[in-house]
């Protein structure tokens, strides 16, 4: 569903991104795994065009989207949820949920049942409905922020840490909510400093080290290689 | 009495403000631009009223003047404002190139209608005074408050209660976020300065029987329209009012107790000295519009 085939990208003169490869097939969940400031972030940001990609290809859904500006990559079926949820915080809610559906869906009248799948996975959100976005918990607005990932009725949910800062029970609360929208049949690529995290949602993952893809294997084998994820990622064996 | 009277002239003269500093603050917001070319179609919509109002009729001429102009700023905006905001080069070379455009404006506009300062007529039916109290107030002037009055209530519930509106917000909040969630902001950033140079014609159209109409207008009232702008913060819409309504009341009384110059002086002065307390003026939040 969506390629990276030797992505190279940054910010001004610094290139953060080199010769970047990876795949997520349909329906799978895959984690983008590293320390902070290994290129987790500007990965998803070349994805969606934000920080467009200087060298190498992006595909999703058999579009090369390299060169496309974001709110086109977003259209074709990309819901993100960006590091730090970054609400519309002076807006309600509502209206930070409203502006993907109305930017994505053609179909106004599927406003009611695109609310309705966000607030059943995050019940928290229906009763904070007028609410200002600013004024949530930081539990709250990252369910917010995979709300706004999910209004658009996209099939690839590209997820910047999602549980960066949170309580143990809240994160949990969001993990199980990534699991249920695996199990509903979404497509998720997470970027995660949490390993247990993205365990816990993915099938396979990738490690980013200086801006490069080090390792790939499936959740199963990385968690077994207690020195890879002792030297790579700084997870105590 | 004489109080009273300045008043209300501040009060209409802070409604043209109004109507032309809040087009300012919104594109600044969206696009962190500063739009000298903004006055261009406030002094094109003055002239147009000249040529079209006995002709037309005034609710035909602010209508065509509307449409005119808002053409006239889509055309600016896609091909000049759009390709440098694109290649990531807005400020400065935005602030040179609107400029340039202000200028060549200015000219042809000698050309076209003479370099000598004309009043437009006062429309029909908006003629006389009304009588408040014991003050005699010439009706036009009333009607361009209401009208300014009506503006902004119009666009205050636009911004907070219509879809085109919050998306409006999001790209002053964040404009990449924004675009990352699909708003196609290059769009809708073209469509709010058509809208906004198609709003400094109309404000062009009504200020001519009451300002004079003159080919280098458009930068004479773009100095003030900036200490409107940056004395109610940047991006506020409250802060044009009120500061729209201040700035006003200043000149006005400037310019009947002082010199024809004072209010211009008097104006900078309160700037500087609400600028001092409150450096992002009166209303400033950064990034947001309200």
């Amino acid at each position: 569903m969506l390629e990276l085939h030797g992505v190279t990208a940054g910010y001004g003169d610094t290139t953060v991104l080199w010769d970047v490869s990876l795949r997520v097939g349909r329906g799978e969940a895959v984690a983008l795994l590293g320390r902070n400031g290994m290129g987790k972030t500007t990965t998803l940001r070349a994805i969606m065009g934000l920080n467009p990609a200087r060298g190498g290809r992006i595909v999703f859904k058999d579009t090369d989207v390299t060169r496309l500006p974001p709110f086109e990559i977003a259209r074709l079926g990309i819901g993100y949820a960006p590091e730090g949820a970054q609400l519309f915080a002076p807006l309600t809610v509502l209206q930070n949920l409203r502006i993907p559906f109305v930017n994505k869906q053609r179909d106004r009248a599927r406003w009611p049942e695109q609310l309705e799948r966000v607030f059943q996975l995050f019940p928290r959100l229906a009763e904070r409905q007028s609410q200002l976005a600013g004024s949530l918990s930081g539990g709250e607005q990252q369910m917010l922020g995979i709300g706004r990932a999910l209004v658009g009725g996209d099939e690839l949910l590209v997820l910047d840490e999602p549980t960066e800062g949170l309580a143990p029970t809240v994160v949990t609360a969001i993990v199980d909510a990534l699991r249920t929208l695996k199990n509903q049949g979404y497509t998720v690529l997470l970027v995660e400093q949490n390993v247990q995290t993205a365990f816990a949602v993915a099938e396979r993952a990738y490690v980013l080290e200086k801006g490069r893809v080090t390792h790939a294997s499936s959740t199963t084998d990385l968690r077994q290689d207690h020195e890879l994820l002792a030297r790579r990622l700084g997870v105590g064996a | 009495m004489t109080a009273v009277l300045q008043v209300l002239n501040g009060l209409t003269i802070g409604a043209i403000y109004i109507l032309l500093a809040s087009e300012l603050t919104i594109v600044f917001g969206l696009q962190g631009i500063v739009n000298i070319a903004h006055g261009v179609f406030y002094m094109l919509g003055a002239y147009l009223a000249i040529t079209l109002y006995p002709r037309i009729g005034f609710a035909l001429t602010i209508v065509a003047v509307f449409v005119v102009t808002a053409l006239l700023g889509l055309g600016l905006e896609v091909t000049g404002v759009r390709p440098l905001v694109r290649w990531r080069r807005p400020g400065t070379q935005v602030l040179v190139l609107t400029l340039g455009v202000a200028i060549i404006a200015s000219e042809l506009t000698k050309l076209a209608w003479g370099p000598v300062p004309q009043l437009s007529d006062v429309p029909a039916g908006l003629t006389g005074v009304v009588s408040l109290g014991p003050i005699l107030y010439p009706k036009y002037w009333l009607f361009v408050m209401a009208f300014t009055a009506i503006f902004m209530a119009a666009l205050a519930v636009a911004f907070h209660r219509t879809t085109l509106g919050i998306l409006v917000q999001s790209i002053a909040l964040n404009s990449e976020i924004s675009q990352a969630m699909g708003t196609n902001a290059p769009r809708i950033n073209s469509m709010v300065f058509a809208l906004g140079s198609g709003v400094a014609g109309i404000a062009g159209v009504l200020a001519g029987p009451i300002l004079s109409v003159y080919p280098t207008m458009c930068f004479d009232l773009l100095i003030i329209l900036f200490v409107v702008v940056i004395l109610g913060g940047l991006g506020s819409l409250l802060g044009i009012v009120v500061s729209g309504i201040l700035i006003g009341l200043v000149n006005a009384f400037g310019v009947a107790y002082l010199t024809g110059t004072a209010g211009n002086i008097l104006a900078f002065a309160v700037m500087i000295a609400v600028l001092v307390f409150r450096p992002l003026g009166l209303f400033g939040r950064a990034g947001i519009l309200k």
